[in-house]
């Protein structure tokens, strides 16, 4: 009896099933079409070199055409002109990537790369009247700005641009594999100020900082060693920081940032003197830290990759 | 088995078939029910871009737009040519006077419609309208709006037409930090004649008008024998606005109402529309035009609020409204050391006005002129110091001067009393010398602390001619 009970209960279930699954058979189907469409292809001549110069090369997506959700929009930014990225772009590959893929002898930048670059055709200038030069963020994306200003023939300004490149790179690596802040903070410890942008960059230097923005903290002082130390030769770095051959200062009057040159005040004092030694072997410890951790990290000596991209650089500036 | 068949035939077991039952019907194909919208989100979305996107390209002549981008600023006004290819060019009624000579007024950039919080037309390569979008020219004054270029936007959020298709709504996308709005722009469709419209004449006659003074004076005259009303004007080209402040005269004083700020737009014909003007405590008029007239140097109504009786001016006075006595904090060493100028200074440069260039020469973009007037030692005999750098080379003249001052008109004037250095002035110098030391005297003026810097700001107008003008940073002691 039992048995029969329970094969009755299977046989209503059953039914009961097929006719729950029977009623909804008819249900229309769903919209052909996919809600994620991928972009078509472009046949842009510029996006076509992109996509074979960074994208399939170095798996580096690069944003030209303004995107909101990307830049900051509290700030009054505005896309690059077309015309500029390119030649920004070939700068960008031949004085950053290409170094130091040669020097590390294989793709090192492809390994240890931001996925996205953002190029800003203007200036970023802050309410307090900084100026940023660039971003990265997460390790992941380095945003550069003035992308439009850059003259290609003038060194300076090819030097300046790629100064950001190199310090944003330095904090791509810093981001992935932690230099030594605490043994760095020890350098210069009362040096670091909030209120950077107060400091010009010579005063800096005298105070055992490569420029004014280093003095805003450890990682940004170690990202301005890297970028100073990779946009000059070894002789411009070495009078760079040799700061006991210093005699001059810049003359204010008032207190009003006046510069006059040519006028230059020569101040011998004994304490200037001691300044000047402590703050240029500040500097040569920084220095030798920078070394040791391109070295020990990512097995890249600094001072080869420093002679590659300054010969990269005179040939870039030349043609 | 009877027994079990009225088992599962029992109250129960029928409730739970008949609630079996309910929700089996409930899936079965009602064509009564139909989907509410026909097709998937993201083809409505490609519908409403081509929408936008068609109309944009079906203007044989283009649009124009006269976009105000914040509330501190005019009007700025462009001719947009959409094409197929993605690319648009863009002409501008932009001046030498906003962006230099090189700045061009055609450019060719991309654009992209794509869905934001509603279609969203966006300038997505650098053109020309991204001008107004520059951190790096910023010349609203005051605190805070240093690095805000002219507030301006290149992404418009697209928000319906007019019955007869002839003008778009967009509001910008971008959000305006201090008061929440997002600026409505009109895109009105281009007519043959339309390139005509993008006129910078009014700068020019606003140039023209202003040569002959500083002080600058709006009358109202509401006609049918209505009282006139007085107000004083100053333009800002680069903002492409004017500010007025209605005189008021009382028997034994007179002041100035607070300024309102009128935003300019640039008409073809030598004419300026003002987009609205404050004439009396509760007159508001709008869309006030006037014309240029070239002798006189005045600006004349040509209709107010459909009112032919009513007339309108602005031109020329000689000297200020209201004399002030702001020069008696000068020469009091205890609240000032010096006063500091300097040539083109991107904060007060423009308060000094065009025909000072008639008086010392202009070396190019590399010069600077940098002039303290030191009011430091309680005694009569001051001094001040030029300091060229630049093409001239680098050189310094101590100049001493001794002040006087007329009271009774309100002047402070300079007497020159030979170099400190004994080396001989740079020619190029006298003539600013001269007009240092012109017998007449200056006007003082101080405008208070109207810059990002916490400096008051004076200014010293020639009274022999009143076109000349200095803006001066103020040292305090």
């Amino acid at each position: 009896m039992n048995n029969t009970k329970k094969y009755i209960r299977i046989l209503f279930s059953g039914i009961m099933i097929i006719i729950l699954l029977a009623g909804c058979d008819e249900e229309p189907g769903l919209t052909p079409g996919s809600n994620l469409n991928p972009p078509p292809a472009s046949d842009d001549a510029l996006d076509l070199w992109i996509q074979e110069n960074y994208v399939d090369s170095f798996n580096i997506e690069v944003v030209y055409s303004w995107q909101e959700s990307l830049v900051d929009q509290s700030r009054y930014l505005y896309p690059p002109h077309k015309d500029s990225v390119q030649s920004v772009l070939e700068f960008v590959k031949a004085l950053w990537i290409e170094p130091y893929n040669r020097v590390a002898g294989k793709p090192f930048v492809q390994e240890l790369k931001p996925s996205q670059l953002v190029l800003v055709g203007g200036r970023n200038l802050n309410p307090a009247g900084t100026i940023t030069l660039g971003l990265a963020e997460a390790g992941k994306r380095i945003t550069l700005f003035e992308v439009n200003l850059i003259d290609k023939s003038d060194s300076i300004q090819v030097n300046r641009f790629m100064q950001t490149v190199h310090h944003e790179y330095a904090h791509i690596l810093e981001q992935s594999r932690p230099f030594n802040e605490e043994v760095w903070g020890e350098i210069t410890p009362e040096g670091y100020t909030a209120q950077w942008f107060n400091e010009s960059d010579r005063g800096s230097q005298e105070e055992g900082f490569i420029s004014a923005y280093a003095r805003s903290n450890e990682n940004e002082d170690f990202a301005e060693m890297v970028a100073y130390m990779l946009t000059t030769n070894r002789e411009q770095w070495n009078e760079l920081i040799d700061i006991t051959a210093r005699d001059t200062e810049v003359v204010t009057m008032n207190g009003i940032p006046v510069i006059i040159e040519g006028r230059p005040q020569i101040r011998e004092v004994p304490e200037e003197r001691n300044r000047f030694t402590r703050a240029e072997e500040d500097l040569k410890a920084k220095e030798q830290l920078v070394f040791s951790y391109y070295r020990d990290e990512y097995g890249l000596d600094i001072y080869v990759l420093q002679d590659s991209i300054y010969n990269a650089t005179q040939r870039a500036i030349r043609r | 088995m009877k027994k079990i068949i009225q088992h599962y035939l029992s109250q129960k077991y029928l409730a739970f078939m008949f609630g079996l039952v309910l929700i089996v019907t409930s899936c079965s194909d009602d064509e009564t029910t139909q989907p509410l919208f026909d097709k998937s989100a993201e083809e409505r979305v490609q519908a409403e871009i081509s929408v936008l996107r068609n109309t944009l390209l079906e203007s044989e002549f283009g649009w124009v737009a006269s976009y105000r981008p914040a509330e501190e600023t005019g009007y700025f006004r462009f001719l947009f040519k959409f094409e197929e290819d993605g690319t648009v060019e863009t002409q501008t009624n932009f001046d030498s006077n906003l962006f230099g000579d090189d700045a061009g007024r055609r450019s060719v950039s991309e654009y992209e419609i794509v869905q934001g919080s509603t279609t969203k037309l966006s300038f997505t390569t650098e053109g020309l309208i991204h001008r107004l979008s520059d951190s790096n020219f910023s010349p609203i004054p005051g605190r805070g709006n240093g690095g805000s270029g002219l507030k301006g936007d290149f992404e418009f959020l697209y928000f319906g037409k007019s019955d007869n298709g002839d003008t778009l709504a967009f509001r910008a996308n971008r959000t305006q930090p201090d008061n929440n709005t997002q600026y409505i722009v009109r895109f009105v469709r281009a007519g043959s004649e339309s390139e005509n419209s993008l006129s910078t004449d009014p700068i020019n006659d606003i140039g023209e008008s202003t040569q002959k003074s500083v002080y600058q004076a709006l009358v109202y005259d509401p006609g049918s024998g209505g009282e006139q009303l007085t107000a004083s004007v100053d333009y800002n080209t680069r903002l492409r606005t004017l500010t007025m402040r209605r005189l008021i005269e009382e028997s034994d004083t007179s002041y100035f109402e607070d300024e309102y700020v009128a935003g300019m737009d640039y008409l073809s014909g030598n004419r300026i529309r003002l987009d609205s003007l404050r004439l009396g405590e509760n007159e508001l008029f709008r869309d006030v035009i006037l014309q240029y007239d070239q002798p006189t140097g005045f600006f004349n109504s040509v209709e107010i609020n459909g009112e032919s009786d009513s007339r309108i001016s602005i031109g020329s006075r000689d000297k200020p409204f209201i004399l002030t006595k702001d020069y008696l904090d000068l020469i009091d060493p205890a609240q000032t050391f010096n006063l500091l100028f300097i040539y083109r200074d991107p904060d007060i440069g423009d308060l000094t006005t065009p025909a000072f260039n008639t008086v010392h020469a202009d070396y190019g973009r590399d010069f600077r002129l940098y002039t303290f007037f030191r009011f430091d030692s309680g005694v009569t005999l001051k001094e001040f110091l030029f300091i060229f750098q630049g093409a001239t080379g680098n050189s310094s003249l101590l100049q001493q001067l001794e002040y006087n001052v007329d009271a009774d008109r309100n002047r402070l004037i300079f007497i020159n009393k030979g170099l400190v250095n004994g080396a001989p002035i740079d020619p190029s110098g006298q003539p600013f010398l001269n007009l240092l030391t012109d017998p007449e005297g200056f006007y003082v003026e101080n405008l208070g602390s109207v810059t990002r810097f916490t400096n008051q700001i004076y200014t010293l107008t020639s009274v022999s001619n009143p076109a000349i003008r200095m803006g001066f940073y103020h040292i305090l002691p």
